[in-house]
């Protein structure tokens, strides 16, 4: 409890961070669908909102309608990382509204929801909804989806994601962050492709295709037979997908990918990363957000960065 | 019931099981003791 303290009294020296228009405490968020406000208020009880863990909170992904998720065995653990097979099972929109948003208004950081839909109408419907709603300080577009009227994944296809942004960017005024995956030769030809369709930022990466054979019974190790990696396995990939992302558009960056500790933050920062996010470290450690943003700072002043 | 689980406490979905009719439950938050169908 005392290293908790002492954590959170350092992340408050630091200067606040403008991100998008957001004012943020530090550059800490989690990563979509690794950290559930909901759930862990449940557990640290009104405590999480006197010490929560990121500067921002980004929501689970929420689609048009409920999705119930992807058959079992869902997570399978991997050296220095895990594959998991969920699947976005959310309440749908109307359910997010009605249940989860007022909870999620109550926390003390800025809100960014992240939405998938396969065709620009459902899109359309859950960012304009999103835009009525106060407590929405940010929407992540989750863009490893299929279009069902092209049947091209459009985070992985530029003009497919330009052609996205330039349909949402009319419906909103609040920022449009774009969530590229790294399953892709060329991340930063998509990246600049939501940079011409009018995204604010952009955040990457999501986990990387992946399968595991169980060797007791050969078969898959996930029940969709494949699923995405994630944790420290794949940051050198997302340094370098950041890297090159940051050197094809002048966007701010939400870096993540395997982040565990304060010099991994400043290495995504000295990527290009303007934000770090923490995704699988937090499973093994709910609370370390409050520890990762300390150690940054503390790097940070240690190697005179006083602007990180 | 036992399942791999991720977080342990609700967030990652990473140990559904289903659950008698239709959608899936967590065994982290719902079990590990649970009704059967």
């Amino acid at each position: 409890v005392l290293a908790t303290y002492a954590y959170a009294s350092t992340v408050r020296w630091c200067a606040v961070v403008e991100f998008c228009g957001i004012e943020l405490a530090n550059r800490v968020i989690n990563a979509s669908g690794t950290f559930d406000a909901i759930a862990a208020r449940r557990v640290y009880g009104d405590a999480l909102l006197e010490d929560f863990p990121f500067s921002a909170f980004v929501s689970k992904t929420i689609t048009l309608e409920p999705r119930a998720g992807n058959e079992p065995q869902r997570i399978w653990e991997t050296p220095a990382g895990m594959i998991n097979s969920i699947g976005l099972p959310n309440k749908g929109l109307d359910g997010f509204l009605a249940e989860d948003l007022p909870q999620l208004g109550e926390l003390p950081v800025p809100l960014i929801v992240s939405v998938m839909a396969t065709g620009h109408g459902d899109f359309g419907r859950m960012v304009s909804a999103l835009d009525e709603r106060e407590q929405v300080a940010g929407i992540e577009l989750n863009v490893s989806c299929p279009n069902v009227h092209s049947g091209l994944i459009v985070g992985e296809q530029p003009v497919e994601t330009t052609a996205l942004l330039e349909a949402l960017r009319p419906l909103t005024s609040k920022p449009l962050i774009v969530k590229l995956t790294p399953n892709v030769a060329d991340p930063a030809a998509v990246a600049v492709g939501a940079e011409e369709g009018g995204a604010d930022a952009i955040s990457l990466i999501n986990t990387m295709k992946a399968s595991a054979i169980d060797p007791t019974t050969g078969k898959a190790g996930v029940g969709a037979g494949q699923g995405g990696l994630s944790g420290p396995a794949i940051r050198p990939i997302a340094i370098a997908q950041v890297r090159a992302v940051a050197g094809a558009v002048s966007l701010p960056i939400v870096g993540m990918g395997g982040i565990c500790n304060g010099d991994d933050a400043l290495e995504m920062m000295a990527a290009g990363a303007t934000l770090v996010a923490v995704g699988t470290e937090s499973f093994r450690d709910p609370r370390a957000g409050l520890r990762i943003a300390a150690e940054l700072s503390e790097r940070s002043l240690r190697r005179g960065l006083a602007s990180t | 019931m036992e399942s791999p689980m991720a977080c342990g406490y609700g967030a990652c979905f990473g140990c559904a099981v289903p659950k008698p009719g239709a959608g899936y439950i967590r065994l982290c938050v719902d079990g590990p003791v649970v009704r059967g169908g």
